[in-house]
């Protein structure tokens, strides 16, 4: 038996090497400008804001109006929803400090809990071993199964062209994004046939697995001394949208069901297709402006909200 | 959970690292708890239903063995026992395999009270039954004794590697190898590890390659030509070949690193000289339970011409069936009992027409034998692989009246096969490999060819099938590895 253990273990040391000739394949990938984000993020010494959300931040929020507005250092941690937001709150843990402000935007709380696509988990992580002690134990499982995805993506990249690591085309690579995070700039235009991708509804079921997450995460956010809010994702206007009336009693629930400040209304995040990009959820440059300046209205108004609380 | 998958790849170390480690006397209990837990990953409630064949076939068995046959009434209850046995297994076959099938037909001819119920076909359903009814049927005939052990029966019914696909074992080898202590045993375990290696490759590297192409023409069948549709035809015969090979060669396989021999269930079948050689090198295991079970009874060959060559047709009309609830599976299944009642009425003339024209088996004759006998078996995989019948005549008729043999020298229409070119030249240099292979395993299995290597070459073998499993493997879309073909029977 001695003699085949280490027959096997000759085996692994070979698989390991093959493994490290092909991987990581993604180092250009919009995925791995997470590294970027989590650098820059962990450059910052004063206190600053965190952006938390999917690509709806990604591709919606400017952060240097946001800096010069509030005179704070933003980073915009928005990645991907298909990863799952509850990887994406585990993995900004490491960068939350004292004094931060974290504004969580999610496109929606009827997402279930934990990685929701592990190819894009893997990119996110294979070039980041420190995120590695930030996965929930939950998660591991989805991780191990796609792994063979994963391996299969990067063997395919190594076969057809090395030198070329999993680059899309702007804005959906590493270099399409900033200093701060954002999606720099796609224009001003709406390039969706017909002004919109689909007509399903915005959401307003309420996974409340998915609330416990984001309480849970709002508490490791307030030990470390910081503070968490949430704010709304833009909401593309066309018939058959959820109606006004549905997205306030919608916010009610989450401002009952959430152990943090829900600082938006809807009614400032419902805009026209003008304002979008490529899908119902990203902005183009002209909507992103405006969303931001909401934003920074918003954030303006809670904090002179927490100031009067606190001074009484 | 599937060979091919990563919970495989945790799951069998772990268990075969325990079961060497722990005491022969309860290597036993073990493997039924991982062959349980094996199969309750693809369903918790199957595991009621492969307890329920369990304890009916093995209470059934006791019951037919206590009763002696000296007494005339005691034989007629020794029947009845079998008899009870056979209809509680098949009768739980039909519900969740046939009787969406029987309900439809039943509408056809105008029944239209009879509810349906809405299953999903447990996996392994159609391989155990048959293991289980095999086993009774055996004790009935005084071949073997019943187990008074329901653990170790439950382990002949349960075990994993052969579990949801087979090879159907027969209880003469696997429970006799239950009862024995195993040792471990280095070389053993090695060509264990090679045969699933082996196996691993012909699904991942052949099978799934094939079936990107085979599922493109197949579905989109009216875009293409003749000699497209014909090409998809053959590559189903080598997709459904790897596919159902290569399970049984890691199932083979993982039998054998915990020490048990499994019957062989494939011997090169597209090297067959006639429809009955195929049936010798095709799924064996399923071939002989359906001879010594069911074509013995009805009369085997101790009968008319005419009374044996229906037989033919009712075995492989079931066999059919067996495959799936579908008339295009019964279709392929009498095609095949067509060949041979035909090659059965033609052979003396055949014989005689050798005689006249003065031919002899030479190995030019054999190759035209085995070309023949492998197109006869590719018409027959056509209604196989398509379930309707309807369209699998339209599939036929293209292939007949539109056959555009040109366009197989076209790039262009290599292109739209599924496949880029490149890799579509890999596949077909891995054929060769393929071919290669079954040429060895003509002579000796290929564990014992490799074995025979010196070290450097058995490595570079071990080492470029595992290459070529990573980097010329087709693996599943998003979380589901590609299942195996048989799964689905």
């Amino acid at each position: 038996m001695k003699k085949m253990l280490i027959k096997i273990f000759v085996m692994f040391c070979f698989l390991y090497l093959i493994a490290g000739c092909i991987m990581p394949r993604y180092k250009e990938s919009y995925m791995a400008a997470f590294v970027d984000k989590y650098n820059y993020a962990q450059s910052i010494d004063t206190p600053k804001i965190v952006l938390v959300g999917d690509s709806n931040c990604a591709f919606g929020i400017d952060s240097e109006m946001l800096e010069k507005e509030l005179n704070m250092p933003v980073v915009n941690m928005g990645l991907h929803g298909g990863v799952g937001d509850t990887f994406l709150m585990d993995c900004t843990k490491p960068i939350i400090k004292k004094g931060d402000i974290v504004i969580m935007a999610w496109a929606g709380y009827e997402r279930g809990v934990g990685i929701t696509d592990g190819p894009l988990a893997w990119m996110v992580l294979e070039d980041n071993a420190e995120l590695w002690k930030y996965v929930n134990t939950k998660d591991y499982k989805v991780l191990y199964d796609s792994f063979p995805i994963y391996l299969k993506k990067c063997i395919n990249i190594w076969r057809r062209d090395y030198k070329v690591q999993g680059t899309a085309p702007a804005p959906y690579n590493r270099r399409s994004f900033n200093l701060y995070g954002d999606i720099d700039t796609v224009g001003t235009e709406n390039i969706m046939d017909g002004g919109y991708v689909d007509t399903v509804p915005y959401p307003t079921a309420i996974n409340y697995e998915h609330i416990r997450y984001m309480n849970d995460y709002v508490s490791y956010i307030e030990q470390k001394g910081a503070v968490a809010v949430v704010a709304f994702s833009p909401i593309i206007m066309f018939d058959g949208q959820t109606s006004l009336d549905e997205l306030n009693e919608h916010k009610k629930q989450l401002v009952e069901a959430l152990n943090c400040s829900v600082i938006s209304n809807f009614e400032d995040y419902l805009y026209p297709t003008d304002y979008f990009y490529d899908t119902n959820y990203h902005l183009n440059d002209m909507g992103k402006v405006y969303r931001t300046r909401q934003l920074i209205k918003d954030i303006q108004m809670w904090e002179t909200a927490r100031l009067e609380d606190n001074n009484n | 959970m599937v060979f091919n998958s990563m919970s495989f790849l945790l799951f069998f170390p772990i268990v075969v690292l325990i079961y060497w480690i722990l005491p022969s006397k309860i290597k036993w209990v073990w493997l039924l708890i991982a062959s349980y837990y094996f199969y309750m990953s693809w369903n918790a409630l199957y595991v009621v239903l492969i307890i329920f064949v369990t304890v009916v076939t093995f209470l059934a068995a006791l019951c037919i063995e206590k009763m002696d046959n000296d007494r005339n009434k005691r034989k007629s209850y020794r029947r009845g026992a079998l008899i009870i046995s056979l209809i509680l297994t098949l009768g739980l076959l039909c519900v969740f395999k046939y009787w969406g099938f029987i309900i439809e037909n039943l509408k056809l001819i105008g029944i239209k009270n009879i509810s349906s119920i809405d299953v999903i076909l447990p996996v392994g359903i159609s391989f155990y039954t048959f293991q289980a009814i095999g086993y009774v049927v055996d004790v009935y005939r005084g071949e073997v004794n019943a187990e008074k052990n329901i653990g170790k029966y439950a382990l002949y019914i349960a075990f994993f590697p052969q579990l949801v696909a087979g090879p159907i074992e027969r209880s003469k080898n696997l429970l006799k190898q239950i009862h024995e202590e195993h040792a471990f045993e280095y070389f053993g375990v090695r060509n264990g590890l090679i045969q699933m290696l082996w196996g691993l490759f012909q699904k991942i590297v052949l099978a799934d390659t094939a079936a990107v192409i085979v599922n493109q023409v197949f579905t989109y069948y009216g875009s293409y030509a003749g000699v497209w549709r014909a090409l998809a035809a053959i590559l189903f015969a080598l997709e459904i070949y790897c596919d159902f090979a290569g399970y049984s060669n890691i199932a083979i396989g993982a039998a054998r690193v915990l020490g048990f021999e499994l019957m062989d269930n494939f011997k090169q079948p597209y090297f067959a000289t006639s429809i009955q050689d195929f049936w010798r090198r095709w799924h064996i295991s399923l071939s002989q339970w359906f001879r010594d079970y069911v074509y013995i009874p009805l009369g085997g060959n101790r009968c008319s011409k005419f009374r044996r060559n229906l037989n033919l047709m009712i075995i492989f009309g079931l066999s059919g069936l067996w495959h799936g609830a579908g008339w295009n599976y019964i279709v392929w299944g009498l095609l095949h009992g067509l060949y041979q009642v035909i090659g059965n009425v033609t052979k003396k003339f055949r014989d005689w027409l050798k005689q006249k024209c003065k031919i002899r088996e030479t190995p030019m004759y054999k190759l035209g034998q085995m070309i023949g006998t492998f197109f006869l078996v590719v018409f027959a995989w056509i209604f196989f692989r398509i379930e309707s019948l309807e369209s699998a005549f339209e599939y036929i008729e293209g292939i007949l009246k539109n056959f555009a043999g040109g366009e197989f020298f076209e790039k262009l229409c290599w292109e739209n096969l599924g496949l880029e070119i490149v890799d579509l030249m890999i596949f077909f240099i891995m054929i060769g490999v393929l071919i290669v292979v079954s040429l060895i395993e003509r002579k000796k299995t290929l564990y014992k060819w490799v074995s025979e290597q010196n070290l450097c070459e058995r490595w570079i073998i071990y080492l470029g099938l595992i290459v070529c499993i990573l980097l010329f493997g087709t693996y599943g879309n998003e979380y589901t590895q590609t299942q195996f073909i048989y799964f689905q029977f």
